[in-house]
């Protein structure tokens, strides 16, 4: 379900022009059991086009949970916590096999399985998993009714949000959910097709160009390389996800759903608390209602633990592999450390820009660990970081094109942070200023100008 | 939202504009193709039109502008070759307006352009092409869909100006539209084709086109109109198929049934054993179609051998290329 690719425009308008077209055929039905089913199918239709594994799995994934709660709501048997002991790794179980069977049983165990060699990761497994998880611990603990079926089922598949987030919670999307009506309404048709347009820019005019330029010139003996590209890679990911979750948030509300923001301008961040407060908030903010607070998150004097815990596992979740337990392992011993001098410790406070460059240097650092799957290299790219003598300023470009490009991208990238900056002071709202009209028509014109040729898939579609 | 969509509108022209100044100003590959060669080759002719040599004219897109070096040729076998290659973009019509502008009675016109390029007919749709991007959009060759964003974006308000300047600039005029479809009395030029299509058919039991397809038809059909333009200017007509990387040498089936079609229709093939299927990639350099230096040295010593020697394809040849491929069990590529 990549926005960016005409593709999904073009499936989209053909199964709306034909549920309009069906409208005729099934005036009795009820209208808001009509929408749903319209967009379930709808839903399911964007799934089964990605692959019929992709659905089938979601379908085994969502059926069971709602199976397994709608039956502990019902008759309550057995305790709310012990049907979630053995739910929740059954509803991991698919994520587990596809996502992580290969490196635990040949990377870890050192076995030679062929069977789980080389899956390919139903999109979306991640963000769906997790996103019913919380919907049957929040259900089964807090006692509350079961939806209908179909509700459920729409709840997790609203298809804009499904493959690639935002994880929504049950109190926010299904209320919505349940009083579903798509029809037309003009303030949220502008308002969403302007978000979609940013989310267009972000990723085809800034990512994808970055991703470009990423892939220019990498040399692993020249320090001042690697940091250029851990720095291309940090801009590229936050563009490339935000862009996503900007247009999965205007496609929803031009139907009338407003979907959570994932991102909340990090790169504008002055401490790493406060980075990953808004990074993919979604996540983090799951991670943190299940996992940090049940472990007693900072009630306890392992508190420390418990953080690095919480971003190993987050890491994990990103990927299997050992980069990503170092990733995420790194993210909590910087999010320790943050917490041991700041205000909650030591009350030790770097003044704003110093404390914005450490932030943006740390976690250009760390995204390597990230980007580079391949331990080898990563020992060879720390080794090189680490000798001065290794650090040579230039990059590798070609004719003047491909410098043209890159200060237009180093400016748009750089215009683009400030603009957030400067919208959130403004409004509050780091992404205001670019659905401003005169935005729009600025950034239609990048669009159209400014998108490399071939586009690169969203990152976290891996995911 | 008549906001939006004001300003979205207002961005769409915004960036017509400003593509089309990056492609006039910036955009190498155009610039060189669209300025460098054409002055190189206006001014290269000047020098040689008064001669009363013959001068072979080769026609093509930029495989041909970069597969050639005259000079060598010159050098090696004393012939004159025009390397009137241009940038498949600009559309077939200003190519061929381009080289046949050179032809003067007792020349010798080469026209080597892929068998898909005839079906670009008046130029690409938005004209300009963009190959840096690798985009080279036609009905035979998709694209993706970001590519078509941006030619069309790009060249929305130009493309008419492009191609007017294009043909303005090599003095491309009605007549040399011709012998494509100008009506006359209200009538489309009878191209022969018909005819000779069905004169082939009462002869045999499979006509030669059966096996090609839909473009195929047209790629016979126009290079039939050239042929006909150079009979009535004077002048000499053959075809040599461009080259092309492929890592299956069985390609070289595809073309030898498209040489045995135009051979049967009274068309002259240069003779290249390739048949302009090259399997080494090193005579490459950025594309499948751009030779290397390394490329261009070996091809020109071929194309130069066969000018020199006015060797053409015979029908037996092909046709003995062809049953070497279907006995070899190798024929399944089409």
């Amino acid at each position: 379900m990549d926005f960016s690719q005409l593709i999904f425009w073009r499936i989209l308008i053909v199964v709306l022009c034909a549920m309009k077209a069906c409208d005729f055929f099934l005036k009795s039905v009820n209208p808001t059991l009509r929408r749903k089913l319209y967009f379930l199918i709808l839903s399911w239709v964007m799934l089964g086009v990605i692959s019929m594994e992709t659905l089938g799995v979601f379908l085994l994934v969502s059926i069971v949970a709602y199976g397994l709660s709608y039956w502990q709501v019902r008759k309550s048997l057995i305790g709310a916590r012990v049907t979630l002991s053995f739910l929740i790794p059954v509803l991991l179980l698919p994520l587990f096999y596809y996502k992580y069977a290969d490196f635990a049983v040949n990377g870890i165990l050192n076995m030679d399985v062929s069977l789980v060699r080389d899956l390919v990761i139903p999109v979306g497994i991640s963000f769906y998993s997790f996103q019913i998880i919380a919907f049957c611990i929040d259900t089964l603990i807090r006692k509350e009714e079961m939806p209908s079926l179909m509700d459920y089922l729409l709840f997790c598949s609203f298809f804009p949000q499904i493959v690639a987030g935002p994880i929504e919670r049950k109190n926010d999307l299904l209320p919505q959910i349940q009083q579903f009506d798509p029809r037309i309404r003009a303030e949220n048709l502008n308002t969403g097709l302007r978000y979609i347009l940013v989310g267009i820019f972000f990723k085809s005019v800034l990512a994808d160009n970055l991703a470009g330029l990423m892939r220019i010139g990498y040399d692993g003996n020249n320090g001042f390389v690697i940091w250029m590209n851990n720095l291309l890679f940090s801009m590229r990911i936050y563009f490339d996800f935000c862009g996503y979750g900007l247009s999965a948030y205007g496609l929803a509300r031009c139907f009338n759903v407003t979907l959570k923001m994932n991102f909340w301008s990090p790169y504008t961040a002055c401490n790493m608390t406060e980075f990953w407060r808004r990074w993919h908030i979604t996540l983090t903010s799951w991670f943190r209602d299940y996992v940090y607070f049940p472990i007693k998150g900072s009630r306890t004097r392992r508190w420390w633990l418990n953080i690095i815990f919480v971003f190993l596992v987050s890491g994990i979740w990103h990927g299997a592999g050992w980069n990503f337990v170092i990733w995420g392992t790194l993210i909590g011993i910087t999010m320790v450390i943050h917490r041991l001098f700041s205000t909650k410790g030591l009350g030790w406070r770097l003044p704003a820009l110093l404390g914005w460059l450490v932030t943006i240097t740390t976690m250009a650092f760390i995204w390597m660990f990230f980007y580079i799957t391949d331990l080898d290299l990563l020992l060879n790219n720390l080794a090189t970081l680490a000798n001065f003598r290794q650090y040579e300023c230039s990059f590798p470009l070609q004719g003047l094109e491909r410098h043209l490009l890159v200060w237009v991208v180093a400016i748009l990238t750089i215009l683009t942070i400030c603009l957030e900056a400067i919208s959130m002071k403004w409004k509050n709202d780091p992404y205001w200023i670019f659905t401003h009209p005169i935005a729009i028509g600025i950034i239609m014109a990048l669009v159209f100008i400014a998108q490399p040729g071939k586009t690169p898939s969203f990152i976290y579609f891996a995911f | 939202m008549k906001k939006l969509v004001i300003s979205a509108v207002i961005g769409i022209f915004i960036a017509c504009v400003v593509q089309i100044w990056i492609d006039r100003h910036i955009e190498a590959d155009l610039c060189f193709f669209g300025q460098d060669v054409a002055d190189v080759k206006d001014t290269w002719y000047k020098t040689v039109a008064g001669r009363s040599e013959k001068i072979h004219i080769i026609a093509g897109g930029s495989e041909i502008a970069t597969s050639l070096d005259p000079d060598s040729i010159k050098d090696a076998y004393g012939i004159t070759v025009m390397n009137a290659g241009y940038h498949a973009g600009f559309g077939l019509p200003p190519i061929l307006a381009v080289a046949s502008s050179y032809i003067r009675p007792g020349d010798h016109f080469v026209c080597s352009l892929y068998p898909s390029s005839h079906a670009l007919q008046m130029g690409m749709k938005f004209a300009f092409m963009r190959l840096g991007s690798g985009v080279l959009s036609s009905p035979v060759m998709p694209v993706s869909e970001a590519d078509i964003l941006k030619i069309i974006t790009g060249n929305l308000l130009l493309s008419c100006w492009h191609l007017d300047y294009a043909w303005s600039r090599y003095k491309y005029s009605i007549p040399h539209l011709h012998y494509y479809e100008i009506p006359e009395n209200g009538k489309l030029h009878d191209s022969g084709f018909l005819e000779i299509k069905l004169r082939t058919m009462e002869q045999k039991e499979s006509p030669p086109t059966a096996y090609l397809k839909g473009p195929m038809e047209t790629y016979l059909q126009k290079t039939l109109h050239i042929r006909q333009y150079c009979d009535k200017v004077g002048a000499d007509f053959s075809v040599l198929l461009p080259p092309l990387h492929n890592d299956s040498p069985a390609y070289r089936l595809r073309h030898a049934k498209i040489a045995l079609m135009l051979v049967e229709h009274g068309i002259r093939v240069l003779k290249d054993e390739r048949l302009g299927i090259c399997t080494d990639v090193t005579m490459f350099a950025d594309t499948v179609a751009h030779l290397s230096s390394q490329g261009v040295q070996k091809n020109t010593e071929i194309w130069g051998k066969a000018l020199k020697e006015g060797s053409f394809w015979t029908k037996e040849e092909l046709q003995h290329v062809i049953e070497e491929y279907e006995l070899s069990g190798r024929a399944d590529i089409l």
